[in-house]
């Protein structure tokens, strides 16, 4: 008996993982380009859907061949992210934030039809690539394939990728310099702009990948946008607005929560999350690990 | 002016008794749709206009006067359509009326727990938050099947027998006068101390901190009266259709009520209902023919807006000429020359809607039509586009020929222009311009009356008090 508790433990444990795994990689994305540009992105979920159904699209072009889109579709979901940074969000960068907010938002709406109109209304499915479709046995219990090794690694290496990038090269540095204080970046002659765009770029890369690395994982739908939206939304507002180290903190919490939450009380899982949020917020405003800024955005 | 007599002066304010006037003149309507027999869809959609109205001006306390964004402010509609609905399905002996007002009070409560919360942060902390707590109530109505009956909704709900009356006019009535009342209320709490203290704070939080207000007091306070009108919206929406359903929580719904408040003009009392009509019209257009572009539709609306109208419609219209003022222009003259600069944008705005939708709702006649004969009295054969060009050259040789009299024969012209702009509603109606078209036109039209004889409505009501939805324009303009 004993024995099979722990068993169950593990499995929720990992499974915890591999949902902590898939909302920090989109994740990620929103947290950095909030930190440095300063702007919500509403539309970094569908930046995330966009991602989704390039796979779909590239994998019925190529008759199932998976691993290029997963490089691909992100490069595609970049374009459309640099279009969008250049004619929408330019204008906008002196603007209150909520201007920002309620603009992107207004994108969410646009890019959440245009893919009904693209992709139709219904439900779509991208097939598992070869050799991951099974399961495999860890220590006993079946965990699939596919979430094993693509999803944990994918997450893990955007984590450390993460880190490194902006920790030891010099254009890392300069964006997290951006995050501390953006005037004086321009200031001391960095193009600004190019800037912007670029870590704008770097964002949308990371919520196709995510969208990417997700979509054979379950249905894509129109509307999947505004599920995931929420969900980092509290995951990055959890870990503290702008922080990379919080953002992975909150998807950790937020899937172990909500893995666990599954086992007790399957009806009102998504519950605590919110609970815990609340909890958060009322004993430490900014997140579990963000800057102590109060007012401002 | 001392504030007291400020106070007063602000309950003679012509818009506001215009606006009850209209509503009271409104009471009739059901007769006149009924005797002139139209469809029962308009009674339906004027008795849902109404409700939005409602929800729209409750959420603007929000977000108009303490600039606070809900991005879930439909959780309250939710929850006062589940209250009152819930009340109404499980209790036997439950009253009517009871449950109606169990609704606001649902709302108010579940305001006081959830904006417990989210007026600890401000800007976009809240609306993250009201967007997430929005979302938990959506959940709980999908989800709890055992006591809100899931995505089944609720069905079957028992109502009082007056409201089954066939031709919808009884609960049509009803809502008028519901409304009515609480646009009052509403209005009463946004020009009280209350309401210009929770201005005060939206213009300066730190400021009105230092001088002794409670910040985080007054917020809540505003959460919970908006949560509880929301309420009431919601639970006259469930009684409308007998059901109620998680969608009424949903995002979607939030949006909507956004969408209404930005696009009427947010810092304006009476945008929100100039909004609702508007986009429940649009609604009524659009989905009756591309269903699927709706969302599409309303977000580049908020694009728009964002980037060219900021104000929203009556925000662009109470807009002052500071600029134009010169002492040598007579008043009226003055008047006029901005009355000119706006009616143009209108005329052509009101122009280029008519045509979208009419494309929109006839696709195949963006020329002509197959039975085309060049005559003139059959105008309604001519495809969309060459009437839409003859009505906007007709409509713009005769409003150029006006304006340029106005200044010498004001008085006449004065009354030309009020008969031209009634032509132009007419003809629209001859021609069967779809209907958003027609709520433009209308518009305008209740715009030109507006700017045309506000000085004789200032003058009726005895002093040139400015309307309180003005001054917070001007607040904002500054």
């Amino acid at each position: 008996m004993a024995d099979f508790m722990t068993n169950v433990f593990f499995v929720q444990l990992v499974n915890g993982l591999f949902i902590a795994a898939g909302i920090y990689l989109v994740a990620s994305g929103l947290s950095l380009v909030f930190g440095v540009l300063g702007i919500l992105n509403f539309a970094h979920g569908s930046l995330y859907m966009y991602g989704a159904f390039f796979v779909f699209t590239y994998v019925g072009f190529t008759a199932g061949d998976f691993w290029p889109a997963l490089f691909i579709a992100p490069l595609a979901v970049v374009v459309l992210g640099i279009v969008m940074e250049i004619i929408f969000l330019r204008p906008i960068y002196k603007a209150d934030p909520l201007y920002q907010l309620l603009l992107t938002y207004g994108l969410v709406l646009i890019f959440g039809d245009l893919v009904k109109l693209i992709w139709g209304a219904e439900n779509q499915s991208v097939a598992r690539p070869e050799g991951f479709e099974g399961t495999v046995t860890i220590a006993g219990s079946l965990f699939p394939s596919y979430q094993i090794f693509v999803l944990l690694p994918a997450g893990f290496l955007t984590l450390i990728g993460l880190y490194l990038f902006l920790n030891r090269t010099a254009v890392g540095r300069t964006v997290r310099a951006a995050t501390q204080d953006r005037e004086m970046i321009g200031a001391l002659g960095v193009n600004v702009r190019l800037l912007y765009t670029g870590v704008f770029a770097i964002g949308a890369f990371l919520g196709g990948l995510g969208g990417a690395v997700l979509a054979p994982m379950g249905a894509l739908y129109p509307g999947m946008d505004f599920d995931v939206i929420i969900e980092i939304f509290l995951v990055v507002v959890l870990g503290g607005l702008g922080s990379m180290a919080g953002t992975a903190l909150g998807a950790l919490i937020y899937g172990e929560l909500k893995s666990f939450g599954i086992l007790f009380v399957p009806e009102l899982e998504s519950v605590f999350i919110y609970v815990l949020m609340a909890v958060v917020l009322v004993a430490r405003p900014q997140g579990l690990l963000g800057k102590k800024v109060e007012g401002g955005h | 002016m001392e504030p007291l007599s400020q106070a007063r002066a602000a309950y003679r304010d012509p818009v506001l008794w215009c606006f009850l006037a209209v509503m009271a003149l409104m009471f009739w309507v059901p007769e006149l749709i009924i005797y002139m027999g139209w469809a029962d869809f308009w009674i339906i959609f004027l008795t849902e206009v109404f409700i939005w109205s409602l929800f729209a001006v409750a959420f603007n306390l929000l977000m108009g006067y303490g600039g606070l964004i809900s991005f879930g402010q439909a959780a309250y509609l939710g929850i006062g359509g589940y209250t009152a609905g819930l009340l109404l399905k499980y209790i036997v002996w439950m009253n009517f009326y009871v449950a109606l007002i169990a609704a606001p009070i649902g709302g108010a409560l579940a305001a006081l727990v959830i904006g417990y919360f989210c007026i600890r942060r401000t800007h976009i902390y809240f609306a993250i938050l009201t967007l997430a707590f929005g979302h938990i109530v959506y959940l709980i109505a999908f989800k709890w099947y055992d006591f809100t009956g899931g995505d089944n909704g609720l069905i079957g709900i028992p109502v009082p027998d007056w409201v089954k009356d066939p031709t919808f006019a009884n609960y049509y009535k009803f809502v008028l006068v519901i409304t009515m009342i609480a646009v009052y209320l509403l209005w009463r709490i946004v020009n009280s101390p209350f309401g210009k203290t929770l201005t005060a704070i939206r213009e300066n939080e730190v400021r009105a901190d230092f001088v002794g207000v409670d910040v985080q007091r007054f917020k809540l306070y505003a959460f919970m009266i908006a949560g509880a009108f929301s309420g009431l919206a919601g639970a006259l929406i469930m009684i409308n259709e007998r059901s109620v359903y998680p969608d009424l929580a949903h995002w979607t719904q939030s949006t909507q009520v956004l969408l209404m408040s930005l696009l009427g003009g947010v810092y304006t009392f009476f945008g929100p209902v100039v909004g609702a009509f508007l986009l429940l019209t649009l609604d009524a257009d659009i989905t009756q023919n591309y269903p699927e572009i709706w969302q599409l539709f309303l977000g580049g609306i908020l694009v728009l807006i964002l980037f060219g109208l900021p104000g929203g419609i009556v925000g662009f219209i109470q807009e002052r000429d500071e600029t134009s003022a010169d002492d040598q222009v007579t008043k009226m003259n003055k008047l006029i020359a901005q009355f000119s600069r706006k009616t143009w944008y209108f005329f052509i705005g009101a122009v280029v809607f008519t045509a979208f939708f009419a494309i929109l709702q006839a696709p195949d006649s963006w020329w002509i039509s197959e039975d085309w004969d060049f005559e003139l009295l059959s105008l309604v054969t001519w495809g969309i586009i060459p009437r839409t060009v003859l009505q906007a050259v007709v409509g713009a040789a005769l409003l150029w020929w006006l304006l340029r009299g106005v200044r010498s024969y004001q008085l006449l012209f004065r009354w030309l222009l009020l008969a031209f702009t009634v032509l132009s509603l007419v003809l629209q109606m001859y021609l069967e311009t779809p209907l958003s078209g027609l709520a433009i036109v209308f518009l305008w039209n209740i715009y030109c009356f507006y700017v045309l004889f506000q000085d004789d409505i200032r003058q009726a009501f005895s002093d040139g008090v400015p309307a309180a939805a003005e001054d917070a324009a001007r607040e904002a303009a500054d």
